[in-house]
């Protein structure tokens, strides 16, 4: 302690400069398992799937039957892949436009301080979201099953005088997706709106009051542009969350009738690892090239809508399509 | 935010004890098998009918060999299941047979069990039981034997309760597609919509098999995919569109009840048991599963009806229906010992004794629980016939097939009828026609590619369809 | 907002009529698993059974082995949450704390990553697995859902160390902790709301987390988590309505049983990450 007072200016400094080697150092130690796991369990499967991609591989045995482009030709004139492209674009575009929309109304409800009961609400419309996915297909497949609960409603009230095939009519099978998934989104979609509701000062509301604006002059004029870059995130989120419909369709139709509801998805997983929904053979090369074209997809789709958002918010919210598109997949 | 950590922490502790309380027994329950020196061999059956024989047969070995258990494990999806244990070099210790005999030898998965199958052992076997690439590989066996290469056809159940209820006979059954109609519309009638004529199915396969067997009373020269007179693979024939189109008439006009095309055999099965379907097209081996699963006995077999009540039939030894061994087992005595104790009382245990079909062994005891069993086995003896096996000609032909499948894009027509029936495919023939010409081109091309394999191995102009085709016209041939 | 009452009265009849029909799905399963096979079939949009089969439960624990996939979920899902928080954790704090030689060129290298397409990598991942032998045990499963970049957990972190005054560490280290008791004693108790958030958030996705399990436990049945046990349920036992309706209810009642409990913690675990 009497030493530091002495010459304590360029010692406190040399101390300082340990000091910040040492914590670098931790630093590096801290880093070090991240990096060990991101590199072996997300770059190396992503270089191999490329490497995969490019030779015909039923998985078993070496990889020696190399394609070439071979793969991606094939996919890219292979009607059923096409259809599968289209299938997830309906998909990820209507629980978009459900999902987020359908939030976007209830949140605005719920956002009202004056409204009893909003916690029982919220909870309510939440719950779907804590559900798991795959299981929640099942239950949906015996709810608007020809005999189903659906059906049978929809009979009794004489709505429909023949039960409606919601899940083997294509039409109807994406339709009913469509709904499944965004009942399953809606309660995080309207948490976020929420979050961005709140972030709105009260001040603004309560001016728009002075100068005599009503709620709906309000909502147009005051809360919907100043919830824009709030929406470009979750709009953004939806969209990539809606690329993995993975989970709902192999439990809900499996991509039936006749592949008319196979996701990219199922369309991967049905050539990798099932030789009857896919080609009649196990194809991991073939199913990886459809995995690099996914990916080139999902890229794209981020980039468009990334460019929307901006600043911070880039950042988080690529961490979560991350998180979402990237390790869950 | 304190209560949050605390939420979070009574969540995980307790999940944590719960899971720590399970291993616990778990780690228990495994270190009293190993204290007992049991042997465990695993087996993984994919025939749900077979389920209760397997399970009668392993309590009575286990009974007998204390020394030895038997897992077994039911696999809802075969094959992948199959291929990932392969790929991983896992596979189970046995199986019932899925993926190609010649695909697993070149891997050299499956274990070869000329050591119990001596020439005395494969007589005691039903003709047409040893064929290449299902049971046998170049004369060696690598598959144990389970049901009759002579089973396996479609035929059609009829509900009594419903007969009764609506005054019908077996009089009435009905042989041709018209008659099928034509009562159907009674049964409508006289139960006022309660009764469907028919519940049927959504699976690829069950109505490839379903349009080819009803095909064959068409176009009998085309039995499967293959046309023997011409020899090149065909599937496109007058019979199966036909067929397709019949199917597809009894949905639209509401004589097929409209869940049958989002069900599988389970539910189609359970929907004619409670009396919601008067007749029920299916395999030898709902038999037991109407007896055992659904509890119901009081019903009859016939034949399908056909366009104008003409034969069909199926090709008899459609499939290997097997156990396989994993070559790389570590229990190789112990798996013989099953295999020998299988040998002996197998057939009779979980065959003839469950009703689940009908044995590849010849002259096998037991009981068969519901009498209507010999019906059945009458027709299938007199449904599936033996049709010329390529591969017993020229045993070339089996790699040659598998390479010229390798070319498809799909391996059937049956996902195609799914879609034409459920109204996804207007152009039923146009896309059975895209399939059959792929099948055609890529068949020929590999022609081209297999020297030792010729046209002349498809084309049988001693064979004539329906009549059986023996192992001696092969010779005639030659 | 809305002034008058009675349109308040019109919104809460809207927002309760929507409600049932939003968790009916709910309500049905449960209803429907304490149903016979038959009255399944045959009962119609009837709802109360006549007469409760709690045997459908003891049926699927113990015959269809829920009992086996429930543990196997559970221990999936505390592992991986364990390890995310563990690796999120120490990764947010280098980056949000600690200046060091390179900190810039990894931060731009971990916002980098999430622009290259990751495409679909569970053919090579489930190759991966099982060529480092871990597809025997439920590790296999455990370090392929929890591997990854966590990149918002990551960011939540980094930005809830960097905004902590200095002062902090500063107290401690005059007290003569090292970094090791700095970071575990201070500062991470202090990110508490953070390790809360990613508890959350990484619980639900795991114990819903279908295709990893599937893929990796497609020939170890023994292995299966709640999720891919239902599915295999289904296949194996096509005509066991109700007893589907059991497993059902046994995968789906804890975790919403739980967050009804705590369903404040839930929402704002969500709200709270979006916003960050």
């Amino acid at each position: 302690m009497s030493k530091n007072n002495i010459n304590g200016k360029s010692d406190s400094n040399t101390k300082l400069k340990t000091l910040k080697k040492k914590k670098a150092m931790w630093a590096y130690i801290f880093l070090v398992p991240q990096i060990i796991v991101f590199f072996v369990f997300s770059a190396y499967p992503i270089v191999m799937s490329y490497v995969y991609s490019f030779y015909e591989w039923t998985g078993i045995g070496p990889l020696d039957d190399f394609v070439g482009l071979g793969n991606y030709q094939q996919l890219l004139t292979s009607p059923r892949f096409w259809n599968s492209a289209l299938v997830s674009i309906y998909y990820i575009l209507g629980t978009t436009i459900l999902g987020v929309g359908g939030a976007l109304i209830l949140a605005i409800i719920l956002n009202d301080q004056k409204l009893n009961g909003k916690g029982f609400y919220r909870a309510i419309y939440f719950l779907p979201v804590v559900t798991t996915t795959a299981i929640v297909g099942i239950i949906m497949g015996n709810i608007f099953g020809i005999n189903g609960f659906v059906n049978q409603i929809l009979l009794n009230v004489n709505l429909i005088d023949k039960p409606i095939p919601w899940l083997t009519d294509p039409f109807f099978a994406v339709i009913i997706l469509i709904v499944i998934g965004s009942w399953k989104g809606l309660g995080i979609n309207m948490v976020y709106w929420l979050a961005g509701l709140q972030s709105i000062p009260n001040e603004l509301y309560e001016s728009a009051q002075l100068d005599g604006a009503g709620f709906w002059s309000t909502l147009r004029h005051v809360t919907l542009p100043l919830l824009k870059p709030m929406a470009a995130v979750i709009i953004l989120l939806s969209l990539v969350s809606g690329i993995n419909a993975f989970d709902l369709v192999k439990t809900l139709t499996n991509g039936g009738p006749n592949f008319a509801t196979e996701t990219m998805d199922l369309f991967i997983y049905n050539f990798a690892f099932s030789s009857q929904l896919g080609g009649g053979q196990v194809r991991m090369g073939y199913a990886s090239a459809a995995g690099v074209l996914l990916g080139l997809f999902t890229f794209v789709i981020s980039m468009i809508f990334g460019a929307a958002s901006f600043g911070k918010q880039i950042t988080n919210l690529r961490g979560n399509k991350r998180r979402k598109g990237g390790v869950k997949v | 935010m304190k209560k949050i950590s605390w939420f979070i922490f009574s969540l995980m502790t307790v999940l944590l004890i719960l899971s720590a309380c399970n291993s616990d027994e778990e780690t228990e329950g495994d270190s009293e098998e190993e204290n007992d020196d049991v042997v465990t061999l695993t087996f993984w059956n994919r025939y749900p009918e077979l389920r209760g024989g397997f399970e009668d047969l392993i309590e009575q070995f286990e009974a007998e060999h204390p020394g030895i258990k038997i897992e077994k494990q039911e696999v809802p999806e075969p094959e992948t299941q199959l291929r990932t244990a392969l790929s991983e070099g896992d596979l189970p210790d046995m199986w019932t047979n899925i993926v190609e005999l010649a695909e697993l030898m070149e891997v050299d998965a499956v274990k070869n069990l000329d050591e119990i199958f001596t020439d005395d052992v494969k007589d005691q076997f039903q003709e047409g039981t040893w064929f290449e690439n299902g049971t046998t590989a170049d004369g060696s066996v690598y598959g144990f034997p389970l049901a009759s290469p002579r089973s396996k056809a479609m035929i059609m159940y009829y509900n009594k309760d419903v007969f009764d209820m609506l005054g019908l006979t077996e009089d009435d059954i009905p042989a041709s597609w018209e008659e099928f109609k034509e009562l159907g519309q009674r049964i409508i009638d006289e139960s006022s919509g309660a009764v469907y004529p028919i519940v049927w199915n959504n699976p690829g396969w069950a109505n490839e098999q379903l349009v080819s067997m009803m095909g064959t009373a068409i176009t009998p020269e085309v039995p499967w995919q293959e046309n023997y007179k011409e020899g090149v693979p065909q599937v496109l024939s007058e019979g199966k569109v036909e067929s397709a189109k019949f199917l597809k008439d009894l949905l639209d006009e509401g004589l097929m009840a409209p869940q049958s095309v989002e069900i599988g055999l389970g539910e189609a099965e359970a929907t004619f048991s409670v009396g919601q379907s008067a007749f029920l097209w299916s395999g030898d081996w709902v038999g037991r599963q109407l007896f055992v699963e659904s509890e119901f006995e009081n019903w009859g077999v016939a034949p399908l009806p056909t366009k104008d009540g003409n034969p069909y039939y199926f090709h008899a030894g459609s499939e290997a229906t097997s156990i396989r061994v994993d070559n790389e087992t570590e229990h190789e005595e112990e798996v013989k010992t099953f295999l020998e104790y299988s040998l002996e009382h197998l057939h009779e245990v979980v065959y003839v004794n469950t009703g689940a079909g009908l044995p590849a062994k010849k002259e096998v005891g037991g009981e068969p629980p519901f009498e209507q069993y010999n019906d059945i086995m009458e027709l299938e003896n007199e449904l599936a016939i033996p049709v010329p096996k390529p591969a017993e000609f020229n045993p070339e032909v089996v790699e040659f097939n598998k390479a010229y499948r390798n070319k498809l894009e799909v391996g059937g027509i049956g996902d195609v009828v799914v879609g034409y029936i459920t109204g996804n495919i207007n152009d039923l023939e146009a896309e059975i026609e895209k399939i059959d010409q792929d099948m055609k081109d890529a068949f020929l091309e590999t022609l081209d590619e297999f020297p030792e394999v010729s046209q002349d191995d498809y084309i049988y102009p001693n064979w004539e369809p329906l009549a059986p085709y023996t192992i001696d016209k092969y010779d005639e041939l030659r | 907002m809305i002034s008058t009452k009675s349109a308040r009265l019109v919104i809460h009849v809207l927002l309760i009529l929507f409600g049932i029909v939003w968790i009916y799905p709910f309500v049905w399963m449960v209803f429907s698993s304490l149903k016979t096979n038959q009255e399944f079939l045959t009962s119609g949009t009837a709802l109360i059974p006549e007469e409760f089969q709690w045997e459908n439960y003891t049926n699927a624990w113990h015959t269809a082995n829920f009992s086996g996939y429930f543990l196997n979920t559970i221990i999936f899902t505390v592992a991986t949450v364990v390890i995310v928080i563990f690796l999120s954790a120490l990764t947010g704090y280098a980056l949000g704390r600690i200046d060091f030689p390179g900190k810039k060129i990894i931060m731009i290298c971990v916002v980098a990553i999430m622009f290259i397409p990751k495409g679909y990598t569970i053919i090579p991942l489930f190759k991966l697995v099982s060529n480092m032998g871990l597809s025997d045990s439920i590790l296999g499963i455990i370090v392929a859902e929890a591997s990854g970049a966590h990149v918002l957990f990551i960011l939540m972190f980094a930005s809830f160390f960097a905004n902590l005054p200095k002062s902090i560490e500063e107290a401690a280290e005059i007290d003569g902790a090292g970094f090791l008791t700095v970071f575990s004693k201070v500062m991470l108790p202090l990110s508490m709301p953070i390790v809360a958030t990613t508890a959350i958030m990484q619980f639900i996705w795991t114990w819903s987390s279908f295709l990893v399990p599937l893929v990796l436990t497609i020939s170890k049945p023994e292995l299966r988590t709640l999720a891919v046990g239902m599915q295999s349920f289904v296949q194996t036992y096509a005509v066991d309505f109700s007893g589907m309706a059991a497993g059902a209810t046994i995968s789906l009642l804890p975790v919403m049983i739980i967050f009804i409990i705590m369903q404040r913690y839930f929402i704002e675990g969500v709200a709270g990450a979006v916003k960050s």
